[in-house]
């Protein structure tokens, strides 16, 4: 039976919990299937009642699988105008994973996070401005969210490929932006020590 | 039909008494659901309140099966607090990314707003869903995508790519395991 470690970020009434605890697929498939059991009317509720009783893992698998249900229902409408259809696929089309114009979405991501970065490192003054410059062009950069539409194909048009997709909307998140800036400023602490 | 009046396997009205008789009579079974279903009596005592309190402004119609409903309602209940759950360590967690960087200016923080904080998770999570549909294999992905995105039951996926119905449960494991990664690495 194939089980691996994995985070479960749950939640206590103290606050958020984060632990590591082993998952086994079997559970996690168990979990689906109750899920999946309880759209119906003649769902067993005596039996989940028994399932979530044997093993308090359960219950950390069942809200796991409920808030991704969650999230897929969330994402939907969404994925309907990025993902070729079924159709497009059974045709053979070319479709969004095989589209040449794909790596404009990271290369644009990319651009973008440069010409943030340098007027950044450019900028005279002390650590306080280089700091709060920072703060300033990331809120711009979310509130415009440009880097998302970088890689979010307008309707109508023909979409663009995931993979670099995927690689732009990393980029793009925070711990890898907030990561950029730690980067910025520990190159600015340097340069200031040089003087 | 009406005549059965209230019964498990047929509530009258889904309004008020009848529904209120039924949870009376399977109160102890709703906690017990509950206990497991939260991990702690407390929480269990509280939701199965809740749920009491509820019953009054459930809208009137048949209900099919009363007991299934108030199980379903319970289990609704205990899904938004896990929900709020995740989006209160979310904020959290956001908020730790913040601060944990060189905040020259604490004052500077306040300024972002929860509400475009949840959406940007969102969207960040629909590009991460949408990358790890793109990653699946050819039979998995067409399954989810026909499945959970238009809908279509399983027999209906089935048919359209002409395989079995336990082929189906099996792309859809995969696709759901890959998914689940995506979302959890």
């Amino acid at each position: 039976m194939a089980s691996f470690m994995r985070t479960i970020i749950s939640g206590t009434k103290g606050g958020a919990l984060t632990m590591t605890e082993p998952m086994d697929d079997d559970i996690w498939n168990n979990a689906l299937e109750w899920h999946s059991a309880q759209q119906q009317d003649d769902c067993d509720w005596d039996g989940f009642t028994a399932w979530l009783e044997a093993d308090a893992r359960h219950r950390a698998a069942f809200d796991e699988v409920a808030l991704l249900e969650d999230s897929l229902a969330r994402a939907c409408p969404a994925l309907q105008s990025i993902l070729p259809s079924d159709s497009d696929e059974a045709a053979g089309k070319k479709s969004v994973w095989h589209n040449p114009w794909a790596g404009l979405g990271a290369g644009a991501a990319a651009a973008a996070i440069a010409l943030l970065a340098v007027p950044m490192l450019a900028t005279g003054g002390g650590g306080a401005i280089l700091g709060r410059g920072w703060v300033r062009a990331r809120r711009q950069l979310r509130s415009r969210s440009w880097l998302f539409r970088c890689w979010r194909p307008a309707e109508g048009r023909s979409p663009i490929r995931l993979g670099p997709a995927k690689r732009a909307a990393s980029i793009w998140r925070t711990d890898h932006m907030s990561s950029l800036r730690r980067r910025a400023a520990s190159l600015w602490a340097r340069a200031a020590s040089v003087k | 039909m009406l005549a059965r009046g209230i019964r498990d396997d047929m509530t009258e009205l889904g309004s008020g008494s009848g529904l209120k008789q039924l949870y009376e009579l399977h109160r102890a079974e709703l906690l017990r659901f509950l206990v497991a279903r939260v991990g702690e009596r407390e929480e269990a005592e509280d939701v199965v309140q809740e749920l009491w309190l509820k019953l009054g402004s459930v809208p009137a119609g048949p209900i099919g099966n009363g007991r299934a409903y108030l199980f379903r309602m319970a289990q609704n209940l205990v899904l938004d607090r896990v929900r709020e759950r995740r989006r209160r360590a979310r904020r959290e967690q956001q908020w730790m990314v913040q601060e944990t960087g060189v905040e020259p200016d604490g004052g500077e923080v306040a300024d972002y707003a929860p509400n475009a904080e949840d959406l940007l998770s969102e969207r960040d999570e629909v590009a991460r869903i949408a990358s790890a549909i793109a990653n699946l294999p050819e039979g998995a992905r067409r399954t989810f995508r026909l499945h959970k995105i238009d809908g279509l039951s399983h027999a209906e996926v089935a048919t359209r790519l002409g395989i079995s119905k336990s082929g189906v449960e099996k792309h859809m494991a995969v696709a759901m395991k890959h998914l689940r990664r995506a979302l959890t690495d």
